[in-house]
């Protein structure tokens, strides 16, 4: 379970979002992506919009927020940001996703 | 003397049920009094219940008994009786056959407090009855002149946004309907008959539109509501976004809309940041169908979700 890491595409209302796995190299390439990033001051802001509105990368102790080119990581009670420039970072998490769901994602205009 | 949980009670042996009937089957034997004072609905002690079962029931003495002060009421109408002081003293020295009583001595304590407030008080509310109640019943059920959506929510943003775990657990049926149920609420999902296909408002026959599937929790369509508030409960706003997702709105007390996307915080403004006057005109992204207003009568519906 400690090395267990869902990403949750925040698309829908209603209906349960879609949401994949993470393999371990996968989520090793985010972490490492996501310590090298600069810092930011703003932490992400879920937008109250219909349609999409970021990710969510949950694994046993924490919670990731990505979303517009910020990525807020919530652990223990507290956020800590970094800057993910030209969004490659959200971009590489989007491309993880299995391919019924990135078929979705690329109807969507998402992907 | 509970209103919630089972009342305390006691099954008595064969010589103790004898020595009862002989004590209050004189009352029985008197005739159903038109003028008999009214039962004392109150919260609290409120009189002894006898029940008779069992196979060899004697057919003279009915099914169910209560006591009150001055009364004794039976499935058909109330009785003259001053039994109760006698019932009280009997059931006050056979605590101990009690079930599921922890401790006899502050239960005794308490049933005592409870029946010398019920004397006290039992005839006062009996007086208060006479005096009032046939006008209160009639105001309680006179069409009400009330202000729009009076009986719909208050605003409460901050409850569903402010705790993670509300946030992130109810989506727009949830707070459309004002349930909280941490379990990401689906139409028709609490009453078996899940929505299956979202790819308009009516869907063919043998499939489940959200509308139905929400009809199943016991939701009611509105097709010809114009944005007006129900008599009851509270208006809700479905709209289709097609083969993807559905979407409700809420009006809100004040007669302002309002809607949360999934696991985003709840607002007051639609995708262009505007208020929301009316869902049907307001900017609703991919959701472009609007479907129905629907009513949710609070106590009347069952919602919940997968998670």
């Amino acid at each position: 379970m400690e090395n267990d890491w869902k990403v949750i595409a925040l698309i829908y209302s209603g209906k349960p979002d879609p949401q994949w796995h993470l393999t371990e190299m996968q989520a090793d390439h985010f972490l490492n992506l996501f310590s090298r990033a600069a810092d930011s001051r703003n932490d992400v802001v879920i937008p109250s919009i219909l349609g999409y509105k970021g990710l969510r990368l949950l694994s046993h102790k924490k919670q990731f927020l990505i979303y517009n080119g910020t990525i807020t990581l919530l652990e223990k009670g507290l956020s800590s940001s970094k800057k993910d420039e030209g969004k490659n970072i959200e971009k590489y998490l989007l491309k993880t996703a299995p391919k019924k769901i990135s078929d979705l994602l690329r109807q969507l205009n998402i992907l | 003397m509970f209103s919630g949980r089972p009342n305390p009670s006691m099954v008595l042996s064969d010589a103790e049920s004898r020595l009862l009937i002989k004590k209050i089957s004189s009352a029985l034997r008197k005739k159903i009094s038109r003028k008999a004072e009214p039962f004392p609905s109150m919260l609290g002690y409120r009189g002894i219940i006898i029940e008779t079962f069992g196979t060899k029931r004697r057919t003279d003495i009915l099914p169910r008994m209560q006591f009150t002060p001055g009364y004794v009421y039976t499935h058909n109408g109330g009785r003259r009786s001053d039994d109760l002081p006698y019932l009280e003293s009997f059931v006050l020295q056979r605590l101990s056959s009690f079930e599921g009583v922890r401790s006899i001595r502050s239960f005794k304590e308490r049933l005592k407090k409870q029946m010398e407030d019920f004397h006290e008080k039992c005839p006062k509310w009996r007086k208060n009855h006479h005096k009032w109640y046939s006008q209160l019943l009639k105001d309680f059920y006179r069409p009400i002149k009330y202000k729009p959506c009076y009986c719909a929510p208050l605003p409460d943003l901050d409850a569903w946004n402010n705790d993670p775990n509300i946030q992130w657990g109810n989506n727009c049926y949830n707070y459309g309907t004002n349930y909280r149920t941490d379990t990401y609420a689906q139409p028709g999902y609490a009453s078996g008959g899940e929505e299956n296909d979202l790819s308009a408002c009516s869907v063919p026959a043998g499939h489940i539109s959200a509308r139905m599937g929400a009809e199943n929790d016991g939701l009611i369509a509105l097709p010809s509501n114009n944005n007006t508030c129900p008599a009851m409960g509270h208006l809700v706003a479905l709209v289709i976004a097609p083969d993807s997702d559905y979407h409700w709105y809420r009006k809100g007390r004040n007669g302002k809309w309002s809607h949360k996307m999934g696991g985003s915080p709840a607002t007051i403004l639609d995708n262009s940041g505007n208020p929301i006057t009316d869902p049907r005109t307001a900017d609703r992204g991919s959701y472009v169908d609007f479907c129905t207003f629907m009513q949710v009568i609070h106590g009347h519906f069952k919602i919940d979700g997968p998670y």
